[in-house]
């Protein structure tokens, strides 16, 4: 089970903003939303309310009667600010003002390995525990895994804001593992896209599962086998997440490449081996110490004559 | 918990390179190197030398100006490649082996038996020369365990003291990974090299429970840079490895009595 709190994030964002991140989660297979009181006054007057299940964060046990409607209310913890140096325990309430579950949130320097024991224990608690660890160590989404596949509440928020596990690696992670089989491909792109200009930030090229390069393929013994079976070295299917595989030409690249992209440019090179242009190809990227663009790689077969 | 000694195995210079987005000019490679050597990582990956004359070249000089770290070239399993890269001068000769079925039967168009004879033939005239020779099983995430043992043991028959196990496509979780590890060591008593991939996010997190499971041999990258997502990002796992394993493991969560 999966709650996602990165509306408790983005309290800065538009109202318009906030309601497009509720409704690019609504499309996601995630369990809960969270977000915070200014965020929650925000969406309330949406002409449809998305069929969710709405935790609020909230700072005072009182609030629990201010703002009604939530599926369930987290009483942040007063030694919130701990929480970056361990583990805290935090109440969570339902409509009726009873304690129904904990949250345990922070910074562990347990390993995956270290904490099971820990998990076996929690899981034995008498009220559900739901587990939000930050990600100081690069820990976080393999230990928000772990709870998650036994069936336990992981907390997420979109691309890892605030330190936290990133929703779309345990999505694509119970994917694959089978827990959370998707019927429907997922589409990051427009939360991608709110939450870079909400937050001010370029997201990484390679960022697992929402980097825009992380289905490009520049060396020829990936090209090779890639051609013969993308499963040999793709994890899973770009299209699965809306993405497109792109073949690069550079300095590691080989014959194959070559072939792949005159047939992709349509270009024909009947009188000139595959294996001068790679040559060329190879010869060019040194210089200019990159990979080269499908116009340069154009102007280069022309170049040679043989368009 | 006492820290285990964990040997860093860069290749920045090779699975990192592989990032289509990134290249180093010559110049680069060689700073990046004398970098690496002066950090103290065990050994450096600095290249294919099947690529060709230039990359060549470049491994050479590196081996020259690094001083402390041992020098690894990477090949396929394949006497050219290797006749190519004793040219080099290298400390250590890697040695790529495709051990899922699918890289077997869909990428080499091979079988089993046919890679096993390949192995006589490549691996143990390599382990009669000055360099050491490594073998990395590729695709190890996806193969069958059987097959790898089986790997394992005639490779070590022939001297090899490492194997590296690749997770190529960047699926295992920790758990999956101290199965496997775990089961490699007891079976085999092979030092074991971890090299993540960090499709799911978790390169650093499955590189510590490597380590625990007694691969004490990581491959890591300069930022994590290499093919799709990266590879385990180097300064982020010695982080991490430094304070997990300096860490008291009788932590509690606070607020625990009040639970």
């Amino acid at each position: 089970m999966i709650t996602d709190a990165t509306l408790c994030y983005v309290d800065t964002a538009s109202k318009w903003q906030q309601k497009l991140i509720l409704k690019c989660l609504e499309r996601l297979p995630v369990d809960a939303v969270e977000m915070t009181v200014p965020v929650w006054q925000n969406i309330a007057d949406m002409a449809v309310l998305p069929a969710q299940k709405y935790i609020l964060r909230i700072n005072d046990y009182e609030d629990i009667w201010h703002y009604k409607g939530a599926y369930r209310y987290v009483l942040t913890a007063k030694e919130y600010a701990a929480a970056k140096k361990q583990l805290i325990r935090q109440n969570v309430y339902n409509a009726s003002g009873k304690k129904i579950e904990t949250r345990i949130i922070g910074l562990t320097r347990l390993s995956v390995l270290d904490i099971e024991a820990i998990f076996t224990h929690w899981s034995g608690e008498q009220k559900p525990v739901s587990f939000e660890p930050f990600d100081s160590l690069n820990q976080a989404t393999a230990l928000a895994f772990a709870w998650h596949k036994r069936g336990q509440q992981a907390v997420t928020s979109f691309c890892g804001i605030a330190d936290h596990a990133p929703l779309e690696e345990i999505l694509l992670a119970a994917h694959l593992a089978g827990i959370v089989p998707m019927r429907e491909k997922m589409n990051f792109r427009l939360l991608k896209k709110i939450v870079s200009a909400v937050l001010g930030i370029s997201i990484p090229v390679n960022k697992p599962v929402i980097g825009d390069a992380i289905f490009a393929v520049e060396s020829g013994i990936h090209v090779d086998g890639i051609m013969k079976n993308p499963q040999l070295y793709e994890p899973y299917p770009p299209e699965f997440i809306n993405a497109k595989r792109r073949i690069i030409l550079g300095s590691t690249s080989g014959r194959k490449a070559v072939e792949v992209k005159l047939k992709e440019l349509k270009l024909s090179c009947r009188r000139l081996d595959t294996a001068a242009i790679l040559e060329k190809v190879k010869e060019k990227s040194r210089i200019l110490c990159r990979s080269l663009t499908d116009k340069e790689f154009y102007d280069l077969v022309e170049m040679m004559g043989r368009v | 918990m006492m820290a285990p000694y964990i040997h860093i195995v860069d290749t920045t210079l090779r699975d990192g390179t592989q990032s289509p987005l990134i290249m180093f000019s010559d110049k680069e490679k060689i700073a990046v190197a004398k970098m690496l050597d002066e950090k103290g990582v065990y050994q450096i990956e600095a290249g294919i030398p099947a690529i060709g004359k230039s990359e060549q070249e470049i491994i050479k000089k590196i081996k020259q100006v690094c001083h402390n770290a041992r020098i690894a070239v990477w090949n396929r399993l394949n006497a050219d490649d290797i006749n190519t890269s004793l040219a080099c001068n290298a400390d250590i000769i890697h040695i790529s082996i495709p051990v899922s079925y699918r890289q077997i039967h869909e990428k080499l168009k091979k079988d089993e038996t046919w890679l096993l004879q390949e192995i006589d033939k490549v691996v143990y005239p390599a382990t009669g020369n000055k360099a050491e020779v490594t073998v990395g099983m590729e695709d190890a995430s996806r193969a069958q365990m059987d097959f790898m043992l089986a790997v394992v043991r005639k490779v070590k028959q022939f001297g090899v003291g490492r194997v590296r196990f690749a997770d190529t496509v960047g699926i295992m979780t920790p758990l999956a990974v101290h199965e496997q590890i775990s089961r490699l060591i007891q079976e085999t008593s092979i030092d074991i090299e971890f090299h993540a991939h960090n499709d799911l996010g978790m390169a650093v997190a499955n590189s510590i429970a490597a380590v625990q499971s007694g691969a004490f041999f990581i491959d890591t990258t300069v930022n994590g840079i290499g093919e799709r997502c990266g590879n385990c990002d180097m300064d982020k796992f010695i982080f991490a490895a430094s304070s997990i394993f300096n860490s008291d493991k009788n932590e509690r969560v606070n607020g625990e009595e009040n639970g």
